[in-house]
């Protein structure tokens, strides 16, 4: 899977391209952290998701745990049906803001 | 009055990507068959005897149905090809037909009947005709054996026929019946309160909350505080963990459903999901939040205790000239084994078995052979209960093999096997119907027989 | 095994009773051999009496029925029912006969064909 990464003031841009499975959601959890300290509102775009397991899903959580206790958020892109799906079953969905395009997840920090 | 229930193929295909291991006719409503909908439709009507008319039989409808005991009617079985018209099934079928009237239903219908009505038929006069006729199938009505159906028949009332084609279809006929129609047909199970009905041996937690209507299976465990409902259907052999939410949907037969999880507008099969809002679809990987609970097959002790006696002295008997001619062959460099990959069960398992082959021709070879010791490697296979002694014959891992062995619910290869046993030709059409037939008639007796013969013909025709 | 032979609207039928085992596939492949002799491509088996049929009498109908097919004709058969149609389905034999309750049936079946 490809982590793509483009910060900018309002906040971080993370691209995440295949699936988030095997030894990708470690990977994922270290770039977050790195991320994490500079800037604690993050974006992460998965309309290019095609696949997470519950270990994924976790790392997103552990993230965005670590993001609110920093004043941050991390909000979705475009998650894909099968991923918003798995989302819906762990209620994960719930925690998370999800909007359908990187502008308007980077509007919705700028209005805050 | 008598009726005909065509079961083709084309109708019932799609059912076979569930993963049941049912005949697909026998895919449920609320927990109960369809194909018994329209049983008791039929005895409703005041069918005294039906044939159920397959192109594919199982043993599974014929072991569920019986003879018809249990709903008070006559059910006998027959078979069809998948180009026989429905004139031609009639003619096959014709000591049942000709004592008319007959009602031949064809395809995979649900009829929205209710059992509290009378129903009649009226047709418009002597002959025949259709009471539903439509691409997915028909309802047909004769009142003598002729062939010609073309007049319009009524049911009075009306009835609503449905006629799923998709998983989808299968959601919104379950979700009909149990929001609106569940007192009009015989749902299995018994009514609690409020529109709940429970199967047999269902466990219930202290905590757990049902909102009804919910139909709930047999075998059934619902743990913690698991909230159902409403507007549910839980299959047979579920398990439903501590704090999961299931509302507004299907959960089908041996399912496990994790902890915490929240199921809703959905059809649940194993580890599959279906949203039925937009057809998505996805199988989920992780097994404690959702994943297939396996019915556990029963063990044959008899059959065990058979191969492992029977392995046991003849590898006591073969140890000693094993020894000696597999040497004398290893040491002439006649020796020469294959390893292949081949098929275990009809489920896909397989493993790689070294089997001697290459021989050259010689005196030490057909020696071997003559005295089955190529099969002495084989023997520790039937310990570890990967292959049986006497069975059917081993078939290598290619696409061709495995379709052959799915299409064989009761394949159980064995180091001897039944063709051999019968000196036929594994090709012929004659080697796969004796491997079916001993298959089925296992016994103790038979075994042996098989035995015995492939030993001797080894001896016979290999010296 | 008896075996009755008679002809309907111009079709040969064998009429088979008692046990279809391995002694008797011998005397059908004659009997048979012997019909096949006489030019006649197309047969219907009535199975009615039957009352135990093994793999051996299977593989025999099966290599009468190639025979036939070889020279484009066809076995048809009726009088299936209880134990003897439970084996045709189990060695998936329904698939390649077409299989009639009744022999009349299954000798005019010839003629829409």
């Amino acid at each position: 899977m490809e982590i793509n990464c483009v910060s900018n003031d309002t906040a971080a841009i993370i691209t995440l391209c295949g699936r988030l499975a095997g030894r990708y959601p470690s990977i994922l959890k270290k770039k977050l952290g790195e991320q994490l300290r500079h800037n604690s509102r993050i974006i992460i775009d998965m309309s290019q998701v095609s696949f997470i397991d519950s270990t994924g899903l976790g790392v997103l959580v552990g993230a965005l745990k670590k993001a609110i206790s920093r004043e941050g958020d991390i909000r979705l892109v475009s998650p894909t049906e099968e991923v918003r799906m798995l989302m819906e079953l762990t209620r994960v969905d719930r925690v998370f803001l999800v909007y359908s395009s990187q502008q308007l997840a980077l509007k919705s920090y700028s209005e805050n | 009055m008598n009726s005909l229930i065509i079961i083709r193929e084309k109708h019932y295909s799609w059912l076979r990507g569930l993963g049941s291991a049912d005949h697909p006719a026998m895919v449920t409503i609320c927990n109960k068959p369809i194909l018994e909908y329209m049983v008791d439709f039929i005895v409703l009507v005041g069918g005294k005897k039906i044939r159920l008319v397959f192109e594919e039989p199982d043993g599974s409808v014929e072991a569920y149905f019986g003879n018809g005991e249990r709903w008070g009617v006559e059910i006998e079985y027959g078979n069809a090809q998948a180009d026989d018209t429905i004139a031609r099934v009639v003619e096959k079928n014709s000591s049942f037909g000709e004592q008319a009237p007959l009602i031949v239903i064809d395809g995979l219908l649900f009829i929205h009947y209710d059992k509290n009505a009378r129903y009649e038929i009226n047709p418009e006069g002597p002959g025949t005709g259709f009471l539903y006729n439509s691409e997915s199938g028909s309802i047909s009505y004769s009142t003598a054996d002729a062939a010609e159906r073309s007049t319009l028949v009524e049911f009075t009332p009306n009835l609503q026929i449905s006629t799923p084609r998709k998983i989808v279809n299968l959601f919104r006929i379950t979700m009909q019946v149990l929001r609106e129609e569940q007192h009009r047909y015989v749902i299995p199970g018994y009514g609690a309160d409020k529109g709940v009905i429970l199967g047999r041996n269902v466990e219930i937690g202290k905590e757990v909350k049902i909102h009804g209507p919910v139909v709930v299976g047999s075998n059934v465990r619902l743990l913690g505080s698991a909230v159902i409902g409403p507007n549910v259907v839980i299959g047979n052999n579920v398990i439903v963990d501590d704090g999961a939410e299931v509302r507004e949907s299907l959960v089908m037969a041996d399912t496990y459903i994790g902890r915490r999880l929240y199921i809703s507008a959905k059809m649940v099969a194993g580890s599959k999901v279906v949203s039925v809002s937009n057809n998505a679809s996805i199988e989920v990987s992780d097994e404690f939040l959702l994943s297939p609970l396996k019915r556990s097959l029963p063990i044959n002790i008899v059959r065990y205790l058979f191969n492992v006696c029977g392995a046991f002295l003849l590898a006591l008997l073969q140890l000693i000239p094993f020894c000696i001619f597999f040497t004398l062959g290893w040491l002439k460099g006649d020796l020469r084994f294959n390893k292949s990959r081949f098929l275990l069960s009809s489920d896909g398992q397989t493993k790689i078995f070294r089997t001697p082959s290459g021989f050259r021709t010689g005196a030490i070879d057909r020696i071997i052979r003559s005295l089955s010791l190529d099969r002495f490697a084989l023997l520790k296979e039937v310990f570890a209960g990967k292959l049986q002694l006497v069975g059917n014959r081993l078939i290598p891992d290619t696409a061709e093999g495995r379709e052959f062995v799915k299409d064989f619910s009761g394949y159980s290869p064995g180091i001897f096997n039944y063709t051999e046993a019968d000196r036929l030709d594994p090709g012929a059409a004659e080697s796969e119907i004796a491997e079916r037939f001993y298959s089925a008639n296992r016994g103790f007796l038979t075994e042996s027989k098989s035995l015995m013969k492939a030993l001797m013909n080894n001896l016979l025709y290999n010296t | 095994m008896k075996i009755r032979i008679d002809e309907m609207n111009g079709i040969r039928t064998l009429a088979l009773a008692g046990r279809f085992d391995a002694s008797a596939t011998g005397g059908f492949k004659d009997t048979f051999k012997g019909l096949l002799q006489e030019g006649a491509a197309n047969y219907v088996v009535d199975l009615q009496k039957v009352d135990y049929i093994d793999s051996g009498g299977l593989g025999s109908l099966v290599s009468a029925l190639r025979q036939t097919r070889s020279i484009d004709g066809d076995i048809r058969i009726s009088g299936l029912s209880g134990k003897v149609r439970s084996v045709f389905e189990l060695t998936r034999l329904h698939r390649i006969f077409e299989i009639f309750d009744d022999e009349l049936q299954a000798v005019k079946s010839y003629r829409t064909n």
